[in-house]
């Protein structure tokens, strides 16, 4: 019996006065990934760091459920610790070792998380005594995130592209850890637009589009991935 | 024989210095205002031929070396000076633990007066850790140290400042490096001291000598804190590099001028100077300066000052942080320098100070 581990009802997000995300339901279920699709400047991203609570974000209307619990007016740090991660696209260079950030991230999720297998899974071990995210190649970038999320082993993972900027062996090694997570009961959601990593993806669920803000219905992840290749998105939105 | 007082500060002083990671007892020694009133060295150690002694001492039983290299690139006589530590390692003796010094104000309104020597013969190597702290409000501490690296030899010297709101602090150190020689300085101030004037001059005399500074300057309250590094790598093939992490908070001031003249071929400089200001009334200059007399010498410098980034917190925040946790993982980040190769208890020593400084609020 599929269980629901976040529940997005209604959500309408403004940034800087202008309404970037309209009304958008999402449900994502425990050990399932579930894809967000759509072109450049839909909103994607947008959406995800309202979902995390991140200041610039501002929710006008709708609510947001962690396995049953309103988070909608918590901030970060407490839907981080209640199990909601967010991998960024693009993190912001750190005067902080990868190694020290990664370490204390671990501290806060307690000692049964061991870094040793994360940063040996994620092929990191290289980059810990070097700043975070400083100079990295995309890969590196989107491996090291991903690093973070493993270890505070969250109840959803939401994904911001951790495909992009990464050659094809890495998006086959990205696919096999987010299975991995997945596996281990993390509900994810996964944001891309263009859609290569979800066909490396096993256990692929639900999927939405998102265009000029509103998200569709969401639909079997595979299909709608097989429209937006050969079709576009414009298409897929005008049915 | 101790006074009943002065045993009472000399065993305040020893536990105060334990606390900071300078166990004196396992050898090293406590100036406690005028006074050298601790002093051990192990036999092992007197053995090889190693001379740590009260400079007053030292002037007296090893005039020899005392005046071969005593006052050579510091001005001043010993008429002037109340007390300080002579070192003297002889030729090929490696020591592998550090020896501690403490300098520690006792009396409220006492003017400090010391004058290090510190002589490490060629192929010899050492560590020297001091720290220089106060038990009362309202003194001045003043310091000389001259501090001479053989050919093929090394030293590193890591100093802790850890001083309270009315103290004065005025210090100058000057070091001579001989052919192949190497010289690591790590200074750290994590004090309210009123004021610190510290200057430094690194003079590279033998050719293929190398020197590497770090300073970690932290300040809070109203400190008016003043720093400068000179080096002059005036032989062939010589190489320095100045580190300066330095961080206000509240109204605390930092002025660091950082200085590297190549004067030879085939010399290399690099300065690395970060400021971070954490309050709103504080201040923070650097003042990076390189010059060279040859055509192939390579000198850079880089310098910022910044406070934390909006993006920076709410990443961490993301991560699971507060908003408090991030703002100290953001300043452990920015306080480290680096170094490498120091003994694991003076590492965890500097490792604990940072932590601490990291947390302290503004």
């Amino acid at each position: 019996m599929p269980q629901k581990i976040l529940e997005v009802s209604n959500l309408t997000v403004e940034v800087g006065g202008k309404i970037v995300v309209k009304n958008a339901n999402i449900e994502i279920e425990r050990g399932e990934i579930s894809v967000l699709l759509g072109p450049n400047g839909s909103g994607k991203t947008t959406m995800l760091k309202a979902i995390m609570g991140l200041s610039d974000y501002k929710i006008v209307e709708g609510k947001i459920l962690l396995d049953s619990v309103d988070i909608t007016s918590l901030p970060p740090w407490e839907r981080a610790r209640m199990g909601l991660a967010l991998s960024y696209q693009n993190p912001p260079p750190l005067p902080i070792k990868m190694g020290m950030l990664l370490e204390r991230i671990s501290k806060i999720y307690g000692k049964e998380v061991n870094i040793t297998n994360a940063v040996n899974q994620t092929v990191i071990t290289h980059l810990l005594e070097r700043d975070a995210f400083s100079g990295f190649s995309g890969g590196e970038i989107k491996r090291s995130e991903l690093t973070t999320i493993l270890l505070s082993k969250p109840k959803v993972a939401l994904l911001d592209e951790p495909d992009s900027g990464v050659d094809v062996e890495s998006v086959r090694k990205i696919a096999k850890l987010i299975d991995q997570l997945a596996e281990e009961g993390t509900g994810i959601l996964l944001v891309t637009h263009v859609g290569l990593l979800a066909r490396y993806l096993r256990r692929l669920g639900k999927g939405y589009v998102m265009m000029r803000g509103i998200v569709s219905p969401g639909g079997d992840a595979r299909k709608i991935l097989k429209i937006v290749l050969n079709e576009g998105y414009e298409n897929l939105y005008r049915r | 024989m101790l006074s009943n007082d002065a045993n009472e500060k000399l065993t305040e002083a020893l536990g105060k210095a334990k606390e900071l990671g300078i166990d004196v007892e396992k050898g090293g020694s406590i100036v406690l205002n005028e006074t050298m009133l601790f002093r051990r060295l192990s036999e092992e150690l007197e053995k090889k031929g190693i001379i740590y002694t009260e400079i007053h001492e030292a002037a007296k039983e090893y005039s020899d070396i005392f005046e071969k290299h005593a006052f050579m690139k510091v001005r001043g006589s010993l008429k002037e000076i109340d007390s300080g530590v002579f070192l003297y390692v002889p030729r090929g003796v490696i020591l592998e633990k550090p020896i501690f010094n403490c300098f520690v104000l006792g009396k409220r309104g006492i003017v400090q007066r010391i004058y290090n020597l510190i002589i490490i013969e060629d192929d010899s190597k050492a560590i020297g850790l001091s720290g220089c702290f106060t038990l009362v409000n309202e003194a001045i501490h003043s310091s000389l140290e001259e501090i001479h690296v053989g050919s093929n030899a090394s030293f590193t010297k890591v100093m802790l400042h850890n001083w309270l709101p009315k103290i004065s602090v005025s210090a100058f150190t000057a070091v001579q490096l001989g052919r192949g020689g190497k010289y690591q300085d790590i200074y750290v101030n994590y004090s309210e001291a009123r004021s610190i004037s510290f200057n430094t001059r690194i003079y590279h005399e033998g050719d293929y000598s190398a020197s590497r500074a770090d300073q970690i300057i932290a300040t809070s309250g109203t400190g008016d804190l003043k720093y400068s590094t000179e080096v002059f790598l005036s032989r062939k093939g010589t190489s320095s590099q100045l580190i300066s992490r330095l961080l206000s908070r509240d109204r605390g001031k930092i002025k660091s001028k950082t200085k590297i003249v190549a004067e030879e071929k085939e010399t290399k400089g690099h300065i690395d100077c970060k400021g971070m200001l954490l309050g709103d009334g504080g201040e923070i200059s650097t003042i990076p300066e390189l010059s060279s007399m040859s055509s192939d010498a390579e000198l850079t410098h880089e310098a910022s000052i910044g406070k934390i980034k909006k993006e920076e917190l709410e990443y961490l925040e993301t991560k699971g942080f507060t908003e408090e946790q991030a703002i100290s993982l953001l300043v452990r980040g920015f306080l480290e320098t680096g170094t490498t190769g120091l003994p694991e208890s003076i590492k965890n020593s500097i490792d604990n100070i940072l932590e601490r400084l990291s947390r302290a609020k503004g």
